[in-house]
Parts: structure tokens; sequence; C-alpha cells
């Protein structure tokens, strides 16, 4: 999770509340007892963070099987 | 096989090593089915005994609740001594899962109705109740639907589909119940229907990818046992489960329910290639509750859900939500959590809104559009990661 994904998408995006762009920033994510630090889009204001489908049904559903098997 | 299988679940459940993603989606669907909206246990209407009990089970009764209707309707005409309903889950999913304390207490639950109703017989629509409470009921006199029907005669004045050749799918679950596939097949013979046997059919049919919870916990050999089992014939399919109905009609090909058959509508027709949709599946079932409680026992007592959000989903949309095991109720938790707090995302091409939740174990993420009353559904996914994100203010 430490490399940084694919986000051409989350430009699109802004925050609703905020109405600023999105920027990368580190984000945790934990699943079955394991913490990994993320680099996501983020609305630098409040903190909500963007990820994308792609993202979600592919490296996060495949850590999260990986995680599940071990 | 598979019962290694299920030994082998049951111990990782006791050593805390199942991971929640394999079978949560199928528990909570049938925590749902035993929940007060769905479940009822009532004698015949006009009567205080039973001497029969139709359980028709959750999976009929989620997917063609007419059926369940009319089959109780010529239960109770055709049947003495008084024909007892009862709505709910039998348990099976937790048995595959591994759950064996919740399989005790959900037996538990059903001997003690069971009892209070004068422990009658049971008739049941579909095999792995049939399977279940055979092996956890060995006290219970059990018959299945289909041997009764074959005993009492069909239903009068039956407007019967015209079908060609029909080949007989019988679910994994009757695989060692023969008195049941002899029943199906002498009761499709009256209705003269022309019939098939499958390569690989009776005591060694194909699973049709629900049994033992494979379409939860393994999708992709879900879909390839699916497909294998649809291309072994070009004639239609008849199945006597529902949910061997629902998977093999959802991917296209053209399967009948006995039911079907037997009362003479074809309510199987609507399914064909449409996705399985688990939200109007779970809505069927409160619906069945209500309408019996309506038209069989007259009290107007309406139940539902409480969807307070409208919705407008589209079929590719509602593939996906299939695929990826969505709710239309995760939806509304998610949009209503986005509207209240504000706490969303907005793409500045589209419009659109994207927001995520998480109720529970599970993220949901939902780009929709519109306001207050009814929205859009443009896509939805989601994943079990939590993200741990501070939202200020």
């Amino acid at each position: 999770m430490s490399r940084q994904p694919d986000f051409e998408d989350a430009s699109d995006w802004k925050c609703a509340k905020c109405a600023v762009p999105l920027e990368m920033h580190e984000v945790e994510v934990a699943y079955m007892g394991s913490k990994y630090p993320v680099a996501l889009p983020r609305c630098p204001r409040c903190g909500i963070v963007f990820i994308p489908e792609q993202l979600a049904v592919g490296k996060m559903a495949e850590i999260e099987r990986l995680l599940e098997d071990k | 096989m598979g019962d290694v299988c299920k030994a082998a679940r049951g111990i990782m459940v006791e050593q805390g090593k199942m991971p929640p993603s394999a079978h949560e989606f199928a528990l909570q669907d049938m925590m749902f089915s035993n929940s007060d909206k769905v479940t009822l246990a009532r004698h015949q209407p006009g009567t205080n005994a039973s001497a029969y009990l139709f359980f028709p089970g959750c999976q009929l009764s989620g997917s063609s609740p007419e059926h369940v209707m009319k089959t109780y309707a010529y239960l109770s005409d055709r049947l003495q001594g008084g024909v007892g309903l009862m709505l709910r889950c039998c348990g099976a999913p937790a048995e595959w899962a591994g759950r064996e304390e919740t399989v005790s207490q959900l037996v538990d639950e059903f001997r003690a109705q069971w009892s209070q109703m004068g422990s009658p017989q049971l008739i049941l629509a579909c095999s792995s109740c049939y399977a279940f409470f055979k092996a956890h009921l060995p006290e219970a006199e059990l018959m299945s639907l289909w041997e009764v029907i074959d005993r009492e005669g069909l239903p009068s004045a039956v407007a019967k589909p015209q079908l060609p050749l029909v080949a007989i799918h019988d679910p994994c679950t009757s695989r060692h119940e023969t008195r049941i596939q002899e029943s199906v097949r002498r009761i499709v013979g009256k209705l003269g229907y022309e019939t098939e046997e499958l390569p690989l059919s009776r005591d060694k049919t194909e699973c049709c990818g629900f049994g033992g919870l494979m379409f939860f916990a393994n999708r992709e050999l879900a879909e390839k046992v699916i497909r294998r089992r649809i291309a072994e014939t070009p004639a239609d399919l008849l199945a006597y489960c529902a949910v061997c109905r629902d998977h093999f009609s959802s991917r296209g090909k053209p399967t009948w329910h006995l039911l079907d058959l037997i009362f003479g509508d074809a309510v199987s027709r609507n399914l064909i290639g449409r996705p399985i949709d688990y939200s109007l599946r779970r809505e069927k079932r409160v619906r069945l509750k209500n309408l019996c409680l309506r038209e069989v026992w007259c009290e107007d007592r309406v139940e539902s859900e409480a969807y307070h959000i409208h919705l407008s989903v589209s079929e590719k949309v509602r593939g996906l939500m299939e695929q990826r095991m969505i709710l239309d109720e995760d939806l509304q938790q998610v949009i209503q959590w986005a509207e209240r707090t504000g706490n969303k995302l907005v793409n500045q091409e589209t419009g659109h809104s994207l927001a995520h939740y998480r109720p529970g174990a599970v993220t949901y993420w939902v780009e929709y559009s519109g306001e207050e009353g009814g929205f859009t559904i443009h896509n939805a996914y989601s994943h079990r990661m939590e993200l741990l994100e501070e939202l200020k203010p």
C-alpha cells in the first residue's frame, strides 16, 4: 500500500463542503489488526478522503484477501 | 468432501480464523429473514391446531412470494387437520458457514415454536431446509412439498405454460433424496412436459453455485460452476429450488421453477437475464409476511421497510450491486449521512456527489445525483479496509 496508486480521476472531484480541490496526503488504513499508511487524495481543510473505485475493487480488495488468507 | 470442508470451517470459526468477508453477507441475510419483519408462525385461519406446517424457506419467499401464497392456499385446501404456516430461514447458511453455535440457537428457537404448534408434520419446499431439519431435528416428520403434490394431485384448472423440452436440474441438497427426485419427475410427467435428464443428475447432480455459500465465499468459482451447468444442455432448465432457478436465470438461461408449471403461471419468465436483486429479495420477504397477515389472517397490520429515500437504480448498476453485495439500504445510509453532514465530494464535470459511510464492517461509496426524496445512483463500490479519516467540522 505504500506505492502511490493512480489517481488521474481525483482532479475531477472537490470537497463539497469546503469547495477546494483535493491534495495527496498520507492517511492510515486498517484491516484485521494491521495498519498501513497510504497516500490518498484528501481535502486539505476538512480531511475528507477520496478512494477511487479502481483502488477499492482492485488493490485494496487484493490486500484484504491476502490479509484474510494469512 | 463437503463434510471435510464443513468440519474445516467449524474449526476456523472456533479458532477465530474465518475471514469476515467469506460468509458475512449471507449470515446477515439469514438474520434478516429471522427478524420480526419477516417471521410468522400461525395455525390455519379458523383453527387452533396444525397437523401440518408449511415451511416455504427464505429463498422461495424472497424470490417468488406469489408461489408461496398459491402453495399455501393449495395445501390448506387439500390437507385435513390444519396446515400452519411458518416464514423464516431454517439456518442452513449458518451450518454452511461453520457457525455451530448459531445453528444450535436457531434449532432451539425453531423447536420451541414448532412444539408450541403441536409438533406438526413439516412440509418443505426447499431441499436445503429438508437436509437441515433432517440433520438437526430428527424427531420431526418431514415431507417434501413435491411428495405432497405428487400424492394429493395437481391443482385443478391449470393453464400450463407452453414449453418445449425441459431438462430437470436436481438441487445439490436433494442428491440423496431419491423419493423427492421421483416425485418431481412424476409431477412433470403428469403435467405432460417432455423432459431430458442432464448427464449429471439425481445422486450425481451438480450445485448451482450457492451450496456451501460458494457464491459468497468464492464468486469466481461459483460463476464457473453456474456457467458450466447451464452449458450442459440447449434445453430450458427445470429447477425445484428457488436459488437454482435464480442463479441460472440471472445468467441468461431460461429456467423454470416447478411451481410455475404446477400453478400455470410463469413467474420465472421475468427473471431471465436479470441480476439477482438482494434488496428486493429482502423486501419481498417483508411484503410476504404483510400479505399473509392481510389476506390469509385478515389482519390489517402493515409493516414495511422504512425507505425514506427513494433510489433510482439502472439495470447496469443493479448488476454491479449484485456482484459487490451492496443493498439499497447500504446506499440509503450513505446518502442520508452525506446529505445530513455535507461530508461528500462533488464532481466538477458531472455535478455528481460521491460519499462514503461505514455502518458496520464495510465502507460503502456511492456516486449519486438528485435531491431530497429521490436520488439516481450512478455507481456503488465498497471495501472492508477501514479508512482512519480524521474529519474536521
